[in-house]
């Protein structure tokens, strides 16, 4: 069986025909869903490789529109592995929470995962009622060292997919399972049935195999990029590959 | 949605989860000790016997002379330590810090004002102490970075984006996100999650009650200046119940009106959520943050506190700018006239004085915040004032060091 991966791409990134390449190599190797980031200027939660990343996109003058438009054209092009949107507040609250989920449902987009809107603000809880009325999950990015109280409030028992970080920190560096996260997954698998998505410092297949020990989806995030960076797509194409098992090498 | 987090629909606290615990901490600790008098003691000890407070307020006569208008009067800020209002708040939050068991405080900085302020007070009382600085403005304000290191803070250039100050931001709180366990943010302004934005004005209104104080009657206009909106915010809170005290914000007019050459977020910005806060934001089209420029380096800056956009949609705050232009015309009347040479972000709240002061009534009073003092823009100012002897200087500085 293949390990169930979720792939991390910035829309615009490499380019935006690279980009949508990159889709389809991730959709051969048979990735269980795709991460798909809309670059902004400010992005806080990521390390320097996915930062950079989303300074290219921009200055490649990726926009939320076109960022939707490339999804489209990739579905009309044969594109089914579910897609699910990361971008931060700003983006969403900019292009109009409507119009987010909207565009979102025509690009059959399965959920989006927005790290800096925390349930207790206003744009959250409409973004959640929007989410329901299209259909689209919003998926809730949880962390070591959280408050109970707080996980909670994310109505985690009725989530199809968790996201979440294995440590605290930012994206990009290395893997660790400590007991903080160990305790979090406890907590979650004791009053959840969703599917958590562990992200965070996934890169090696030996990295994969330890996140799908205790969590059912690992998240390659800047991973992906920093192959892109020294071996181009194709390179990123033998590297997805290798971690969904669907090649030995 | 928690109000105590917003000021009508501004602030809240738009961080990832991972983030939430720490500042909620925050909050609920500064919240107790507030209300304590232990911890006011103490505050109000290390601002008389190591800080400088009470500030001088100082008549300009001759500055109200010469404008023939409403009688002028300069709270000088410039005379706390370290030359600006932004000690008030670093001195607050270390007392806040110390009793949440941090041992570690991170600071940005822009110009590098912030960032000696904090270095200074952790080198008080006993932090270890790390400052992230753009890479182009360590190179723009090297001596800064020297008295940093002086005080025994690391500097860590930031080397992704625009390598200035918003970078920097991001920086600080990215470190904070790995290492809040150990780690107290000293955020340099108004702004940024609950509960900095309540938390600094709190510690800046001392600013205000000191202007009450000293004038001992109301004044009808406070001038401040306002980047994010710390000196602002603590030289207006004292008055805002009070109807017949204007209080005017001064922003960065720049060098012209387009977007990328000021930092004047109104009539301009953008309602958005950056940096943690929802607030007024210079962004582009699609929500990305925009490029802004001010002579000022403290004013330079995307955002405003969220309490400021708050009192700008009330109208109880009224907005105006001032020029790079304006703001170093401004320096040089205020020192010649009154012997005192503010900071190029204080000049934006004198240079709205010197627009406006001659068209009131002589019986008007009209206070200036002076948030600073001009020492830190003596390159700036040697550029503008009297470039072809600086330049020299440089040069045979720059030999003189090689020998």
């Amino acid at each position: 069986m293949k390990n169930k991966i979720m792939t991390h791409v910035i829309a615009g990134y490499p380019t935006e025909i690279q980009c949508i390449k990159l889709l389809f190599s991730m959709q051969a190797a048979g990735v269980f869903a795709i991460e798909v980031q809309i670059p902004f200027s400010d992005p806080n939660a990521d390390g320097p490789t996915i930062m950079k990343a989303n300074d290219i996109a921009l200055g490649n003058a990726m926009t939320t529109r076109k960022s939707f438009e490339l999804i489209h054209r990739s579905r009309e092009k044969g594109l089914t592995t579910p897609i699910y949107i990361m971008s931060y507040a700003n983006k969403l609250f900019n292009f109009g929470i409507k119009n987010f989920c909207q565009e979102s449902k025509r690009c059959h987009v399965t959920g989006l995962i927005i790290p800096d809107l925390p349930f207790d603000s206003p744009e959250y809880q409409e973004l959640l009622t929007t989410c329901l009325d299209f259909g689209i999950e919003l998926v809730p990015v949880l962390s070591p060292g959280m408050a109970p109280s707080r996980l909670n409030k994310y109505d985690i028992n009725h989530q199809a997919l968790l996201y979440l970080t294995s440590t605290r920190g930012i994206t990009g560096k290395e893997l660790a399972i400590n007991t903080e996260l160990l305790k979090l997954v406890k907590k979650i698998r004791s009053i959840s049935s969703a599917q958590l998505a562990l992200g965070f410092g996934i890169r090696t297949p030996k990295d994969v195999e330890k996140a799908l020990k205790i969590a059912d989806i690992a998240v390659i995030g800047s991973g992906v990029i920093e192959v892109i960076q020294t071996g181009g797509i194709v390179g990123a194409n033998n590297y997805i590959k290798q971690l969904t098992g669907s090649t030995t090498s | 949605m928690d109000s105590s987090q917003y000021f009508g629909i501004y602030g809240g606290r738009y961080v990832p989860e991972m983030l939430q615990k720490t500042l909620i901490d925050l909050a609920r600790v500064y919240d107790q000790l507030k209300a304590t008098p232990a911890f006011q003691n103490e505050l109000r000890d290390l601002q008389t016997t190591y800080n400088n407070r009470p500030t001088p307020l100082t008549f300009a006569k001759n500055l109200t002379e010469k404008l023939g208008g409403a009688q002028i009067y300069l709270k000088n800020e410039g005379m706390n330590h370290t030359g600006a209002h932004k000690i008030n708040h670093c001195l607050g939050q270390a007392l806040v810090a110390r009793k949440l068991k941090k041992t570690r405080l991170i600071a940005e900085t822009g110009a590098g004002q912030h960032g000696v302020a904090t270095a200074t007070v952790a080198a008080k009382m006993g932090f270890s102490c790390t400052i992230y600085m753009g890479e182009v403005d360590m190179n723009r304000q090297r001596p800064n970075v020297l008295l940093m290191e002086l005080l025994g803070a690391k500097v860590i250039p930031v080397t992704f984006g625009s390598r200035t100050l918003k970078d920097a931001v991001s920086a600080a709180m990215k470190d904070l996100l790995e290492n809040s366990d150990t780690t107290h943010y000293v955020i340099g302004s108004a702004l940024g999650p609950d509960p900095y934005p309540r938390m600094n004005r709190d510690f800046q209104s001392i600013i205000g009650q000191e202007i009450h104080a000293q004038l001992s009657q109301l004044p009808d206009y406070v001038v401040a200046c306002v980047g994010g909106g710390s000196n602002a915010l603590g030289a207006f809170t004292e008055f805002i119940n009070e109807a017949t005290v204007q209080l005017i914000g001064v922003e960065a007019g720049g060098t012209g009106k387009q977007l990328g050459n000021h930092a004047t977020r109104f009539p301009d910005a953008k309602i958005g959520i950056i940096e943690g806060y929802k607030s007024y934001f210079l962004q582009d089209e699609d929500g990305n943050t925009a490029k802004t420029h001010s002579i000022a380096a403290g004013l330079d800056y995307i955002g405003i506190g969220p309490e400021l956009a708050s009192l700008h949609d009330s109208g109880r705050v009224q907005f105006s700018s001032a020029s790079d232009e304006e703001a170093l015309s401004a320096v040089k009347i205020l020192a010649e006239s009154e012997g005192i040479i503010p900071a190029l972000e204080s000049a934006h709240a004198v240079a709205y004085a010197i627009k406006t002061a001659g068209t009131l009534p002589k019986n008007k009073t009209m206070v200036i915040n002076v948030s600073g003092r001009g020492d830190k823009d003596l390159f700036t100012l040697a550029k503008h004032f009297d470039q072809k002897h600086f330049s020299i200087f440089l040069t045979e500085e720059v030999r003189r060091y090689e020998k």
